[in-house]
């Protein structure tokens, strides 16, 4: 599963990155390879089934907080 | 620098938004446990309100034509405000991006394919949206039009083949609820399925006809509507009180169809109708956030981004949440509130911004 991961990632790279050197767009390289650490660090951790808080789900929970009412 | 040079007219707009709200056939499955019976009552309210919301929705960007969001928010509240809004809708919209998907799969996981694991359909389905993406607005608003009169025709044949399992008693009691039971259905309706529409704030200047947007806005949620509004009425005469037990009334509905033990099993066509309006849904907040980010970054394209939101999006929405009974109960108490600050209350003050900045600008020119 993780050597799969490592191939995906390096074939995405090998596609993407010359073409972004090629045209010479320096700065949406540094936020592609940015985006793309942390979607590495979170697939690899989804594949080791690493249990890490979601973002996404934890937000809203949260925000809830933010209203002095909620249904029950 | 404009990151998006293609155009689209009002009337793909119109359609685009329609097939975009279609999703609401499905969506409104999380409020029938809730309103049961009475969910048409709570879906005729809930319309009143979001019409009143489109139209301030559609004052800010006709009040700046040819700018999103984005630009909308640099040049409404400055460069600093500005920005935090900007991120905080883009937020949003990955949000409702990793929601749809994870919605998606569970659906197929516990209906169609169950045996299959989740991050199969995360990976198939972010791969055809980002193609999409890829291809910018214009071909998403293409495919919109043929997608928006097939999930139409789908849902009006399927209600029609329910007719002869119809029962007007099943409406009994009418408006069997308390106040407050009602105000959440209201609420859940109004911000799962109807204001979700914010996401167009990105897209309405890529019109050809930018200033006179109010009408494809307002024509494509009174049309998508009357299609939630009889597919409602459909299901609630169809199955009555076991609407509040079943985790989607529109296919639990559906599947009792059986027209001359011919013509029967025929809930396929709502997994179809699922696949059609998430893939608009998912494809179009996909394209808001990568174009958003894009903006808020200054950069030269969109497109570097696609990949790397997509696969983080993927990880995400693979262990969203633990079971899918969390994203309903998620979906109804918790949801209506995150979305409610995204939807009505950012959306308000830049509204509110732009007025006063308007009535200044009047005052200091008549001075």
């Amino acid at each position: 599963m993780i050597a799969l991961l490592i191939v995906a990632f390096a074939v995405i790279l090998l596609i993407q990155v010359p073409k972004l050197i090629k045209k010479k767009y320096w700065r949406e390289l540094l936020v592609y390879s940015v985006l793309m650490t942390l979607a590495f660090v979170m697939c690899l951790l989804y594949a080791l089934h690493v249990d890490v808080p979601n973002p996404v789900k934890n937000t809203q929970y949260y925000i809830k907080e933010l209203f002095p009412f909620s249904y029950k | 620098m404009k990151l998006e040079k293609g155009i689209i007219t009002n009337t793909q707009l119109m359609f685009l938004i329609i097939s975009f709200m279609e999703f609401m056939v499905l969506a409104i499955n999380f409020v029938y446990p809730i309103s049961k019976e009475s969910t048409w009552i709570a879906i005729l309210v809930a319309y009143a309100l979001v019409i009143l919301i489109a139209l301030g929705y559609t004052a800010i960007a006709k009040k700046y034509p040819g700018k999103n969001l984005v630009e909308i928010n640099d040049i409404a509240l400055g460069p600093f405000i500005g920005k935090i809004f900007s991120a905080l809708y883009i937020w949003f919209f990955f949000e409702y991006l990793i929601h749809f998907s994870y919605y998606f799969n569970s659906f197929w996981i516990t209906y169609i394919m169950t045996e299959t694991p989740r991050i199969v359909f995360v990976v198939f389905l972010m791969a055809v949206c980002a193609m999409a993406v890829k291809d910018g607005i214009e071909t998403i608003a293409r495919c919109s039009v043929i997608f928006a009169i097939l999930v139409g025709t789908m849902v009006i044949s399927i209600v029609v083949a329910q007719i002869s399992k119809m029962e007007l008693s099943h409406f009994l009691p009418i408006l069997d609820m308390t106040p407050k039971v009602f105000i959440q259905s209201v609420h859940i309706i109004l911000t799962i399925p109807f204001c979700d529409i914010v996401v167009f704030l990105m897209i309405l200047p890529y019109t050809d006809k930018n200033t006179q947007i109010r009408k494809p806005v307002l024509l494509a949620i009174s049309l998508s509507t009357a299609l939630m509004f009889i597919c409602v009425l459909a299901s609630t005469a169809v199955l009555g009180v076991r609407m509040g037990t079943s985790t989607s009334g529109t296919f639990a509905a559906t599947r009792e169809i059986e027209i001359a033990a011919i013509l029967a099993r025929v809930d396929v066509l709502i997994a179809i109708t699922l696949l059609i309006t998430i893939f608009i849904k998912i494809t179009v907040f996909y394209y808001a956030t990568v174009l958003g980010l894009a903006q808020m970054l200054k950069l030269r394209s969109y497109k570097p981004l696609i990949v790397p939101i997509g696969l983080i999006a993927c990880a995400i929405s693979a262990n969203l949440y633990p079971s899918d009974m969390e994203q309903v109960y998620c979906a109804q108490y918790i949801w209506p509130f995150n979305a409610s600050i995204f939807e009505i209350l950012l959306p308000a003050i830049t509204l509110v911004v732009i007025a006063l900045q308007s009535v200044w600008k009047e005052k200091g020119a008549a001075e």
